[in-house]
């Protein structure tokens, strides 16, 4: 029976220790609630700039791919040359003399009258096949001439390439080579006996018509003989250097002016940097906003046949915001530039988990060392002399 | 930058070049005086159309060596040249241009020459290798050549020029047709011949035997159409034929 008293000794004792604990953490808790939350400013106060550091937008090199049926850009540093571009019809408009050496050598010249009267040149190959067609040829656009290219679908369901040339330095000039049999029709035009004009085609020595702009621009739609792809510009070893792109279409509704995304499928922003980034991927419903001010390179650029539009890839720093955000929800607007905190790390493993521990270890670190040696909320001074604690300050009391 | 160039003088070099050849910033390209020379490795630019590689007079000295290279040229009329002499394969990136840069080249024949000893020889070039072009007053237009016809010799040029030698590449296999015509706007050729299938990338040569021809301008043209997708090829070549070389050189 004496185990049976031990025991209810023990117990007892135990808790009344237990009761004494929770009595003096409860007449301690504001003390302890006061320390923490301090500790807690502290280590927020410290945290604040590395943590805004670590997460707002950092320069980056991005790469965007996109499938667009319109773009628009300002060339940059270098002359940007076309590819040879085959067409069965070419309308041109913005333009101030066209001309051409007949197979008699008589040399020719269209020339538009007033830009008000909309003049235009239209030239159809006379039998447009597989082997029958004209070729764009010789355009190049020098900085800093603003271009914008549109697919759309012309009248008879054929794809037709809008080339506008606009602000640039001098008048553009492009050559249009045609050997073969052709016809032209102008419109507020003067210079041709008759329109439209059957032509047998062009010397071999010189089989070229070629267009001047006006007013530094110049504008053709130029209807494409085949569906399948083909390159818009030549493959530049130190590539194309633009700003200002822009893939709106613009339309008027109800007398206002309505921007529309040219998007045709989702669209890529990767970070060719950064491999093991997930790149990001946006609907054809939003719009993409590249800064203004920011210089991109054109990789890639030419008319895809299965999407039916233009396929573009980009590379470039972003120095600025990279938006998206979907058709009339312009509050939802993502950055996609990377943060520091997106890329410490991907380049060495070691680092990466290095920074993971780190990121845990020092808030703890400085929490445990604050509680056990920072007495930020002043401690109750001691009622005897030697170092008393609250503990037993409370026990005095009781 | 330089770290660059070495790697690929480095890597690029003994692989074409079948046999090594020992490293030597002395043959970057760099200025040299009048010219620029040396190792200069340039990217493939995915040019489809014809493209003029060299313009030579049809001229081959007995001996090969040459200590000194020299090149002769005629001019109608005072004009900017630019000259480039560069591999017709490009196997060791050999160039030499911007001779004598914003200078007015005068009538008549006009003669250069440079030291084959500081790059030429190190890296084991032939004049056969090599082909040579001189535009005159250079236009952006690529597929409208004008050209002077260069003797491309290293002791003795000819007294007389009777044929003359040019060398294109297409971009891709395209069948092909050459003419020559003689004055600005005769529209009979003189010459007038196929040159048949050309592979993409392959160098061709067009000889030209003109030993009775008179002199005056003249006209290349070599036209077809590519094998991929029909696309029309044109290419024009200009130039001025004086048969006889006036003045000790």
């Amino acid at each position: 029976m004496q185990w049976l008293l031990l025991l209810k000794t023990q117990l007892i004792s135990g808790y009344q220790t237990v009761a004494t604990w929770f009595r003096e953490t409860l007449h301690n808790l504001w003390y302890v609630a006061s320390q923490s939350f301090k500790i807690l400013v502290i280590i927020i106060v410290i945290l604040l700039l590395p943590i805004w550091l670590m997460t707002r937008p950092i320069d980056t090199h991005i790469q965007v791919d996109l499938v667009v049926n319109g773009l628009s850009f300002r060339v940059e540093q270098q002359p940007l040359e076309w590819e040879r571009l085959k067409f069965h019809s070419a309308t041109v408009s913005d333009f101030q003399q066209i001309e051409f050496t007949t197979l008699e050598n008589t040399p020719k010249s269209i020339t538009s009258k007033s830009a008000e009267l909309f003049p235009t040149v239209l030239l159809e190959t006379a039998n447009p096949t597989t082997t029958e067609f004209g070729i764009l040829q010789d355009l190049t656009i020098e900085p800093p001439a603003k271009v914008t290219l549109a697919v759309e679908k012309s009248q008879v369901g054929r794809e037709t390439l809008v080339i506008a040339i606009e602000e640039a330095q001098d008048d553009p000039a492009a050559r249009l080579l045609h050997p073969k049999a052709f016809k032209l029709t102008t419109d507020q035009c003067e210079g041709l006996a008759s329109s439209p004009l059957p032509v047998p085609g062009l010397p071999r020595r010189n089989p070229y018509l070629t267009v001047t702009g006006k007013g530094n621009a110049l504008k053709m739609i130029l209807t494409t003989p085949t569906l399948e792809s083909f390159s818009i510009f030549q493959k530049n070893p130190e590539k194309m250097l633009v700003k200002e792109l822009e893939f709106i279409s613009e339309d008027l509704e109800r007398g206002r002016r309505v921007a529309y995304t040219t998007l045709l499928t989702e669209g890529v922003i990767s970070y060719p940097e950064y491999p093991k980034i997930e790149p990001v991927t946006f609907t054809e419903s939003n719009f993409v906003w590249l800064d203004k001010m920011d210089n991109f390179y054109i990789e890639q650029i030419g008319f895809d046949s299965e999407k039916q539009g233009l396929k573009i890839r980009l590379t470039g720093e972003a120095t600025a915001a990279v938006e998206t955000y979907p058709q009339g929800f312009s509050s939802q607007r993502k950055d996609h530039r990377l943060t520091m905190a997106d890329t410490l790390g991907q380049g060495s493993p070691f680092v990466g988990v290095m920074l993971s521990v780190l990121i845990y270890i020092i808030p703890i670190i400085i929490g445990l060392v604050a509680i056990g040696k920072v007495e930020i909320v002043p401690r109750p001074k001691p009622q005897t002399q030697g170092r008393v604690t609250r503990n037993s300050e409370n026990r005095e009391e009781e | 930058m330089t770290r660059l160039k070495t790697i690929l003088f480095a890597t690029l070099l003994p692989l074409a070049h079948g046999q090594a050849v020992a490293y030597d910033p002395l043959l970057e390209y760099q200025n040299r005086g009048d010219h620029w020379e040396g190792i200069q490795p340039r990217q493939v630019s995915g040019n489809l159309d014809i493209e003029l590689l060299s313009a030579l007079v049809d001229y081959t000295e007995p001996k090969p060596g040459f200590p000194v290279a020299k090149l002769l040229f005629y001019l109608k009329e005072s004009a900017q040249i630019d000259l480039t002499v560069r591999e017709l394969v490009p196997k060791r990136y050999y160039v030499l241009n911007r001779v004598r840069e914003k200078e007015t080249w005068q009538d008549g024949f006009n003669p250069y020459q440079w030291s084959t000893a500081e790059v030429l020889q190190p890296l084991k070039l032939t004049m056969t290798e090599l082909g040579v072009i001189a535009r005159v007053n250079r236009t952006p237009n690529r597929h409208e050549e004008s050209v002077a016809p260069v003797i491309f010799y290293h002791s003795q040029p000819p007294t007389q020029i009777t044929g003359y030698r040019f060398v294109f590449k297409v971009g891709e296999t395209a069948n092909l047709n050459y003419a020559i015509y003689q004055g600005e706007n005769n529209p009979k050729p003189l010459v007038e011949k196929p040159l048949g299938k050309k592979d993409g990338g392959q160098p061709f040569t067009i000889i030209w035997e003109c030993a009775s021809a008179k002199a005056g301008e003249y006209e290349l043209v070599v036209d077809g159409y590519s094998l991929r997708d029909n696309a029309n090829l044109h290419q024009s070549v200009k130039f001025d034929h004086q048969p006889e070389i006036q003045g000790k050189f």
